[in-house]
């Protein structure tokens, strides 16, 4: 009676305990994506003037009738020397993307830190401890007169169970932390959101395809007709050459289009969520993998995100 | 209150999938690529300007972007009337020119 009443109070203790070291990890996952992606994502706000210079002179490049020049013929500048987006203007996200990333740092700081280490240890040693009691009780005959027997093992317990109090309240400190953090994490990347939906990615679809397309039209066309007979001056080695600045052009479109940005931002907000529904729930085991699932969708994403953001800068530099 | 940025962009990328589409001829391919490097011009400008509320130039610019997108969405009804329709880009491009004028800051 006794050995299965101390048993399921230790059941009950450990299941209780997973429940704090169940953040440590997902937290811990959710602060490396979100750096990962802050990286990607910066790079899009950092490269905004360089990406629209770089453009401009392709189109000069591929246009004789054009020249490059500071201002054009209206006194505006061109993207040559002008600051299209302001430096403030990107630095403001730049430090919001920052600030991303120091949320998640200073949540899986306090979700990961030396405590729940000390807790981990603590539910194995409840365990083994556990094992042990059993042993005993096993061992203990019809008159259980070797009660003396369990007293240290419980007294092991009880010392566990104080620290798995203060373990709860780390555990409501990580809890307050991410639902007063929520309302400014969502904040932030709404904002991000509307950057990249409203500025980052019209720009950026829209000037691949133009690059593409002057490409393209440069083999095709001159001066409005069709160039054949340039192309048949041109050696196969020369229209190969041509046509494989065509072909990383096309790569270069097709890469952004399948790293979408926006779905990471996305997802970002997704994972922080099932986070917050998480930390507001029983912590059942569905409410534990619905938050794993979560996590894990969005660390996909930035993957897939920053692989195609560091093809797309290669072939940048390659053509 | 801003210009209809994601319709206008939608609208500059169709501009240069036609200039790539071989049912046009390269005349109307050519003035497609142009068309869609001014436009993309004022996108640029567009990203980041603010206007008063129910400015009337940027309603009426916004109809347009939108009848603008509508129009060029259909190829086939594209192919039939392409110079009518270069000739609508065209304009249209005047009409975002015109806003830059009348925006409320850049932001």
């Amino acid at each position: 009676m006794v050995a299965r009443f101390v048993f399921t109070l230790g059941l009950v203790l450990v299941c209780s305990g997973c429940v704090t070291a169940n953040f440590t990890k997902p937290v811990a996952s959710l602060k490396q994506s979100i750096d990962t992606a802050g990286s990607s994502i910066g790079s899009y706000y950092t490269e905004l003037n360089k990406y629209e210079r770089d453009l401009y002179l392709e189109g000069v490049a591929y246009d004789p009738a054009l020249r490059a020049e500071m201002m054009d013929a209206n006194g505006n500048p061109t993207p040559l020397l002008g600051q299209k987006f302001s430096s403030e203007s990107i630095k403001a996200r730049m430090d919001a993307i920052s600030l991303l990333g120091t949320y998640a740092g200073r949540l899986a700081e306090l979700a990961g830190s030396d405590a729940p280490q000390k807790f981990s240890s603590g539910v194995t040693a409840l365990g083994t401890n556990l094992y042990e009691l059993q042993t005993t009780f096993a061992n203990l005959g019809a008159g259980d007169k070797t009660a003396k027997n369990y007293v240290g093992p419980i007294s092991q317990l009880v010392g566990v169970a104080g620290e798995m109090f203060l373990e709860k309240k780390q555990e409501d400190l990580v809890k307050k932390a991410i639902v007063q953090g929520a309302p400014k994490f969502n904040a932030i990347v709404d904002l991000l959101e509307q950057d990249m939906v409203g500025v980052i990615e019209p720009l950026r679809s829209t000037g691949l395809k133009q690059t593409l397309a002057t490409r393209v039209n440069a083999y095709n066309n001159v001066d409005g007709h069709d160039a054949l007979e340039e192309r048949k001056k041109m050696t196969v080695a020369e229209r190969r050459d041509v046509l494989n600045a065509i072909q990383n052009a096309a790569d270069q479109y097709d890469m952004f289009v399948a790293s979408n940005p926006t779905g990471v931002i996305t997802g970002m907000r997704d994972a922080h969520a099932a986070l917050l529904k998480y930390a507001e729930s029983k912590h059942n085991p569905s409410d534990f993998s619905e938050l794993l699932s979560a996590v894990e969708a969005f660390q996909a994403k930035v993957e897939r995100m920053a692989v195609a953001v560091q093809q797309i800068q290669a072939l940048r530099k390659s053509k | 209150m801003k210009t209809d940025n994601s319709t206008l962009a939608r609208l500059i990328e169709q501009c240069f999938d036609y200039s790539m589409d071989g049912r046009f001829s390269p005349a109307q391919q050519t003035n497609f690529l142009a068309l869609g490097k001014r436009l993309r011009g004022c996108l640029v400008n567009l990203l980041s300007a603010t206007f008063k509320d129910g400015t009337p130039q940027v309603v009426a610019a916004n109809q347009a972007i939108a009848a603008n997108n509508k129009t060029l969405s259909d190829a086939v009804q594209t192919l039939g009337k392409a110079g009518q329709i270069l000739n609508n880009l065209d304009q249209l491009v005047g009409v975002l020119d015109g806003l830059l004028q009348l925006a409320a800051g850049f932001k």
